[in-house]
């Protein structure tokens, strides 16, 4: 390896500041009214109506239980929460009326032909029909404006919907604040099961400028943050069936085991790179954090006792949104994305073309609470999009992908799907100026 | 076996004033029906109720032409869906008495003359005005169908009377008194005791439910075309035929079709005062859904919801909304009326609903609220009526008339039809539709009725659920249908077949025969004997796990084959001296095994196997027919008629040893199971004897289990599909030596087969070779009502872990793990639930569920169970020597206080007794020893009580997470001690891992109740103590909230 002396890169240290919309300061399980959906409904509504509004000049809005006051066959506009009734979607009565089954089978596709569509507001729900909507295409929890009338049975026919859409662009915003640094991302290290050191090494040398000839480091030295998106110690978790409880208990033991190791193995390569480099620290869906429900909390500072002592380290919650450099970089660890995939499971679209439709739909997670864990909420729905995202990623894809999305007011955003590390050895640097990506493998052969 | 029904209903009926029909509603009321000339158009209909009154006859019509008259009445519909009332005169009712043999027709005018003499006195008032009391005596010549008593046909007196109620009269003055001084004759009835309808129906060939012809030029119209008979009912059309001019068709082919009725589903809430159950003279009905489906659509075509108070709007749903409650009473009565429906169901309506609104209609004076009948100016109104059958034990309903209308209840149907844990909505709905119905208790419905409308209409949603659940229901289980075929099999009116015994079934097929063949049913004198007859035999079983395929045989239709092989009946009965008097020669004869003599049917045929030959012949057909079938309605039908032609043939039998019956015969029933005994004893005995190596086959059969109508045969062969081979083979081997139509058959294989006792086994279940049906089960506990799920739940992993992957250790282990979570209180709570209806307070035993009412009531008045609820209780530790009864707790009060559960109650009381019943074949003497005190019962965890006398002088003190010492006052606020400081790390991922699961739990739970509210937005109310989830929201609430508290000692979560 060549090493020129002579030459000298300074890390790039760019302004961070961590939103903190998704950090929980109190934890309580004792209210029974559950409802982030009226939250999401009431924050959402105005500006559905508005586009509706737009789109359809001519109609009315109702609520949907005033429905059936004004004029049969007549086209209204409905705004409320898309509810899709899905036989396969897991149930829990179901599991423990048949929990003689012996094995249960990790089910990653909860659509079927027979799923019905309903329309829901606070005071009611309406059976959507009709051939005009593309069901395999919506998820429950959204948002959503129809436009249509009444049928004879109390079912409501369906003409056109409409979406949320795009956050307004507020003009304070301005470009030109934007600093100039890069961003690492990764997903997926998968520590506990991921035996191939040689890339962690490669990455950790990397990041902190040990490899490479001059060009690379001057690259190295450009990354501002690495983000670490999400399942670092494990990325899945096999599914044990009811049977044999000392089975599990052993399992349980072993995967604790393995988790503790995990956790100092990670500790150890995350002390590494803070020596030269900021890490920003995603927990995800199967990381051994203070809580599993969305949104998930920093991992505790107790498990990471060396790392945590670097002021370059910084626990982010999952979703998390920062602004970094001027940017605002939200993400999350890939579950909502996922958790869509199943919902929709029918539906050919991509993960980065689902990533793209929640930022239409306005939502980082619409199908939690039903299919994807959520904090119970009881006030308000803290995944709502309320800004404007420059970078969105979803962590832990099976494959790199990337779009450049405009929108109407001709703001760009920079969507990526990071792929799993332990299983691509891939990660992606983001140039936060002119928002272009790189990946970048550290595998032991020449892709 | 069944039965000793027989109740007289009382016959008075109240009269008022009925409102005029007026229709408001396109959308209630029936299309009107197209024009009609009877003189050239036909009128077909399906009719559904038959009943009759007395009134004036009517000129042109035959019958008595003075004084009051006898009218059948027939409610119907058409194909197009207009309701017909069709009158039919001239029909009369009459008995008949046995005639000395030198009565002549000459003696029939002076005997006519003295009888009504004689029955005219007896009347001590005549309010109808009848004049000629008997109409005729008419001398025939028929046989009692009691007894053999050769081919000579004897004299009778048929004597027709003027209406029903003279029927008993005649005959007690003919047995008493002399009538008639020209014979000293003993005169003895027979068919006095047949209702009038079902008589009409024999005389005229109707079977329920069928369809009625009048054909062109035979039948009236009422207020058209000149015949201007006032218009009693409030159906569209009402017309008048002569008895012996309408059609009746039988219901095949083309008139097996089934017409569409109207079916009215409604539920009503009420609000209650905290603690009391609602009473009508109190507390006002709210709200009123209603749903209304035509016979054949799958969906509802009518939704609608009365409700007092505002209410908001509701898609797919009209909303009727009322100030006045006696208001909402009155409009809900007129719709009821202008919808006309042919059937009201619901759940519990004939003993809540329908009582309830009559007597707060009653209470309110609500203006005309009682008339939901067909006839205008007949009330409905609430009788108790008392059933008392073998088959179901003595209920008590309220029974209510709604001439013209079927109230059928689905209640009352399932309690027939289906033996269940619970018999609440919920759980029928649980185990027919697996799913949970959300349950609002009456608190919170008098909550919602106060709130505003928005509230109001959560509730009338609900309401709505309520009211087309029996719906989805009567459609699932086929209800209607399997009636209506039922009645059409049997040949009497729905209505009968749920308010009336199995008797009646029996006796109207009877006498469809009897008539045919010229034979009288005597009356007999229903006394209880306590003469017994042996049952039906059981093999004595080999008890043991069988790893082996046990082929089964059975007999089909084992009783009713048996009545037809040795042609048993009342009509071939022979007695000792009937042998001798007639002469018969002893090859003429059966002799049973009960050592009763039957005439074998090559001299007579008897009427018992004829009408079994018919029913089976029939089933065979519909079978047959059921397989060419497509169109799935038909095939219902089709269906529904297979089984109820199955479940007639079976209750023969039954009606023959019915003693407090119409007509039990003990030597026929007794004849019966003797020869099924024998039968299933010959059976092993030729199974054994012919499949031995002697004779070339590769092992001696044995046959290890046999009950009343299978035998259970281990031919030795390890192969499934030799098994089957040879239990073909056998059942045709064994066939061939009875006498037909009894027949073995090779139904199925069971591999493995564990036989644990008496009508108690498991085994899967194979048909073919290569893949099991299911796994069967019989007499064990996954059934039982009195037990925990957890009882059910573990006998069933069990027994399928040792039947399906055949591995008796896992399925040991998995008993003994299931023994240690119970002991260390991993198990969840709503396994543990017991529930039990409260249906009074004062038992002479004290019982558990009745205590704990008790004390909720204390604590809390309006949560309390009251009568009628279902209380759910689990048992709680308490002082040694502590009664059963006193350790029963509220589930979710010994969930919020953690009060800890009385494992050993459970295992000992609950799980001991099943688990080593099947697990005794396998581990012998030692399963008890093994199972209930090995070493997994060492370890065990006991919950604090938060309540209770100790507790008020406990302080808690925070232990280390690790060890469970407990915390120096300066470490207090760490997780563990100062030795388990090493292993913090670990201990901390344990608790994530804990609360990771309570996490996922939390929210699944969450979701679930949702989904099953039916809406995303409004807060979970549902509080069905039936559903383990309403247990589990409680439980895993508690759980999180623990758990956040544990995992906070490790220290803030701060960056």
């Amino acid at each position: 390896m060549e090493i020129d002396d002579s030459s000298e890169y300074d890390r790039k240290i760019v302004s961070f500041k961590d939103l903190g919309r998704f950090k929980l300061t109190e934890r309580r399980y004792n209210d029974d009214s559950l409802n982030i959906y009226t939250a999401r409904l009431n924050d959402l509504r105005e500006d559905t109506l508005r586009r509706a509004k737009l789109k359809w000049t001519d109609y009315q809005h109702v609520e949907v239980s005033r429905l059936t006051l004004e004029t049969l066959g007549k086209s209204y506009i409905l705004i409320g929460v898309l509810y899709k009734d899905q036989r396969l979607k897991p149930s829990l009565l179901r599991d423990l009326s048949k929990e003689l089954q012996l094995e249960a089978q990790p089910n990653n596709n909860y659509a079927s032909v027979d799923d019905q569509l309903f329309l829901e507001d606070e005071t009611l729900r309406v059976k959507l029909v009709g051939n005009h909507m593309d069901i395999q295409e919506v998820v429950t929890g959204l948002v959503c404006a129809i436009l249509g009338h009444e049928l004879e049975n109390g079912t409501f026919w369906v003409e056109d919907w409409c979406f949320p859409g795009y956050y307004p662009k507020s003009s304070s915003v301005s470009s030109s604040l934007v600093e100039d640094g890069k961003i690492l991302l990764i997903s997926g290290l998968d520590l506990v099961n991921n035996t191939d050191e040689f890339s962690l090494d490669l990455l950790s040398e990397w990041i902190t400028g040990m490899a490479g000839c001059a060009n690379a480091q001057k690259e190295e030295a450009a990354i501002a943050k690495v983000i670490i998106a999400g399942n670092s110690i494990r990325s899945s978790t096999k599914i044990y069936s009811h049977k044999g409880y000392h089975e599990i208990k052993s399992h349980d033991q072993l995967k604790i085991k393995e988790d503790v190791m995990a956790m100092h193995k990670l500790d150890a390569f995350l002390s590494n790179i803070l020596n030269c480099c900021c890490v920003v620290l995603m927990p995800g869906e199967f990381d051994p954090t203070c809580n599993y429900s969305m949104p998930q909390q920093p991992f505790h500072p107790c498990t990471l006792q060396k790392s945590v002592r670097f002021k370059s380290m910084h626990g982010a919650t999952n979703p998390w949104i920062a602004n970094i450099g001027g940017r605002v970089v939200v993400g999350s660890c890939g579950g909502p994305i996922m958790d869509i995939m199943k919902i929709a499971g029918l539906s050919q679209l991509s993960p980065l073309e689902w990533l793209e439709r929640t930022l239409i739909w306005r939502h980082y997670a619409p199908t939690g609470p039903d299919t994807l864990p959520i904090y119970p909420f009881f006030k308000n729905d803290p995944f709502v999009i309320n800004e404007w995202p420059d970078i969105y990623f979803a962590g832990n894809m099976d494959e790199y992908n990337t779009k450049l999305v405009t929108a109407d007011e001709g703001h760009a955003v920079r969507l990526i799907c990071i792929p799993k590390f332990s299983e691509t050895k891939t990660a992606v640097l983001v140039n936060l100026q002119d928002l272009t990506t790189q990946p970048i493998s550290f595998g032991d052969r020449l892709m | 076996m069944d039965l000793a029904d027989e109740d007289f209903l009382d016959e008075t009926l109240v009269i008022g004033e009925g409102p005029e029909q007026e229709n408001t509603s396109a959308k209630w009321s029936r299309a009107p029906p197209p024009p009609l000339n009877p003189k050239v158009d036909t009128l077909a209909f399906q009719q559904i109720e038959i009943d009759h009154y007395i009134g004036k006859s009517l000129p042109g019509m035959p019958g008595s032409k003075v004084g009051p008259v006898p009218i059948m009445r027939m409610f119907g519909v058409t194909e197009q869906g207009n309701s017909v009332c069709c009158y039919i005169h001239g029909f009369c009712p009459y008995l008949f008495v046995s005639a000395p043999s030198n009565f002549t027709n000459d003696h029939c005018r002076l005997f006519k003359e003295a009888l009504n003499q004689a029955v005219k006195k007896d009347m001590k008032s005549n309010p109808d005005n009848i004049q000629d009391a008997i109409l005729a005596v008419e001398l025939v010549h028929k046989q009692s169908m009691y007894g053999y008593g050769g081919n000579d046909k004897l004299p009778f007196l048929k004597i027709t009377v003027a209406v029903p109620k003279l029927i008993a009269p005649c005959k007690r003055l003919l047995e008493q008194d002399t009538v008639y001084t020209a014979f000293n004759y003993q005169y003895r009835a027979f068919e006095s005791n047949i209702d009038f309808d079902i008589r009409f129906m024999v005389d005229t060939s109707v079977v329920g439910c069928s369809w009625i012809e009048l054909p062109p030029g035979s039948w009236k119209l009422r207020g058209q075309h000149g015949h201007m008979l006032e218009l009693t009912t409030r159906c569209q059309l009402e017309v008048d035929v002569a008895w012996d001019a309408f059609i009746a068709h039988t219901p095949e082919g083309e008139w097996s079709k089934i017409a569409p009725f109207r079916i009215l589903s409604f539920d009503i809430e009420c609000a209650g005062r905290e603690g009391i159950f609602p009473e009508a003279k109190h507390d006002p009905v709210i709200q009123i859904a209603n749903m209304v489906i035509r016979q054949g659509e799958s969906e509802p075509f009518l939704r609608n919801i009365f409700t007092l108070d505002t209410c908001a709007p509701i898609v797919g749903s009209q909303v009727l909304s009322f100030e006045k409650e006696s208001l909402m009473l009155e409009k809900w009565a007129d719709f009821v009326r202008q919808l006309d429906p042919d059937i009201f169901t619901g759940y519990n309506i004939n003993n809540f609903d329908f009582p309830y609104l009559i007597n707060r209609a009653q209470h309110l004076n609500v203006r005309n609220f009682n008339f939901l009948g067909r006839i205008k100016n007949i009330k409905s109104v609430i009788k108790d009526h008392v059933l008392q059958s073998k088959q179901l034990g003595r209920r008590e309903n309220k029974s209510i008339n709604f001439e013209g209308r079927v109230p059928f209840d689905l209640l009352l149907v399932l309690v027939r039809d289906y033996k269940l844990r619970s018999y609440t909505l919920n759980a029928v709905s649980y185990h027919f539709l697996q799913e949970q119905k959300e349950d609002v208790q009456h608190k919170d419905i008098t909550g919602l009725q106060n709130g505003n409308a928005q509230t109001r209409r959560r509730l009338a949603v609900y309401c709505l659920k309520d009211a087309y659940l029996p719906l989805r229901l009567l459609d699932k289980l086929m209800c209607i249908i399997i009636y209506m075929e039922m009645a059409r099999v049997t040949g009497v009116s729905i209505s009968s077949l749920l308010t009336r015994g199995q008797q009646i079934k029996v006796v109207s097929q009877l006498l469809r025969k009897t008539r045919e063949k010229d034979y009288l049913m005597p009356v007999h004198q229903g006394h209880g004997t306590d003469e017994q007859f042996e049952g039906a035999t059981v093999i004595e079983p080999k008890r043991g796990y069988y790893n082996d395929p046990i082929a089964t045989l059975d007999f089909s239709s084992l009783y009713p084959s048996i009545i037809m092989a040795h042609n048993l009946c009342y009509t071939t009965l022979l007695t000792i001296a009937k042998k001798k008097e007639l002469n018969i020669q002893e090859d003429q004869i059966t002799t049973t095994p009960s050592r009763s003599f039957f005439i074998k049917n090559t001299i007579r045929k008897g009427i018992l196997p004829e009408i079994l030959e018919n029913l089976l012949a029939a089933r065979k057909k519909a079978k047959a027919e059921l397989k060419q079938e497509t169109d799935p309605l038909k095939q219902k039908v089709l269906d529904g008629r297979q089984y109820a032609l199955k479940v007639s043939a079976n209750s023969v039998y039954g009606f023959t040893g019915a003693q407090m019956g119409k007509l039990p015969c003990l030597e026929i029933s007794a004849s019966v199971t003797a020869y099924g005994r024998t039968m299933i004893e010959q059976t092993k005995q030729e199974v054994e004897d012919h499949f031995r190596i002697e004779n070339g086959y590769k092992n001696d059969a044995i046959v290890i289990y046999g009950d009343t109508d299978s035998v259970m045969v281990k031919f030795g062969v390890k192969d499934i599909e030799d098994a089957m081979k040879l239990g073909k083979e056998a059942a045709d081997y064994v066939t061939s030596k009875f006498i037909k139509p009894i027949k073995l058959e090779f139904e199925k294989v069971y591999f493995p087969y564990l036989l644990i006792n008496k009508k108690r086994y498991a085994g899967l279940y194979f048909t073919k070779p290569d893949k099991y049906d299911k796994m069967d089960c019989k007499g064990l506990e996954t059934v039982r009502r009195d037990n925990c799920p957890l009882v059910a739940n573990m006998m069933n992993t069990c027994l399928q872990i040792l039947l399906i992957e055949r591995n008796p250790h896992a399925a040991v282990d998995y008993a003994k793990q299931i023994i240690s979570d119970l002991l260390c209180n991993r198990i969840d709570l709503s396994q543990l639930v017991i529930t039990k209806e409260l249906t009074k307070t004062d038992y002479a035993a004290k019982q558990a569920h009745v205590e704990l009412a008790a004390k909720m009531k204390k604590r809390d008045a309006g949560n309390a169970p009251k009568l009628g609820d279902r209380v759910a209780y689990v048992f709680t530790s308490a002082a040694k020597g502590t009664p059963a009864y006193q350790k029963a707790e509220d589930p979710v009060y010994a969930l919020q206080n953690s009060i800890p559960i009385d494992t050993n109650y459970y295992l000992e009381n609950q799980l001991a007794k099943p688990l080593v019943r099947i697990f005794e074949p396998i581990l012998g003497d030692k399963a008890e020893s093994l199972l209930l005190k090995g070493d997994h019962t060492r370890t065990r965890c006991i919950a604090t009580s938060q309540v209770g006398a100790l507790a008020a002088f406990t302080r808690k003190k925070e232990t280390c997470l690790g060890c469970k010492a407990v915390l120096p006052p300066d470490r207090e606020d760490k997780a563990v001690c100062k030795h388990c400081e090493s292993q913090e790390a670990e201990l901390f991922h344990n608790e994530l891992q804990a609360q990771h699961k309570l996490e996922e739990k939390f929210s699944r739970l969450w979701a679930e109740c949702q989904r099953c509210q039916g809406s995303l937005h409004q807060e979970v109310i549902c509080s069905n103590r039936d559903c383990p989830i309403f247990y589990m929201r409680v439980k895993s609430r508690l759980d999180m909230d623990a758990k956040i508290k544990r995992i906070k000692r490790f220290g803030a979560l701060e960056w």
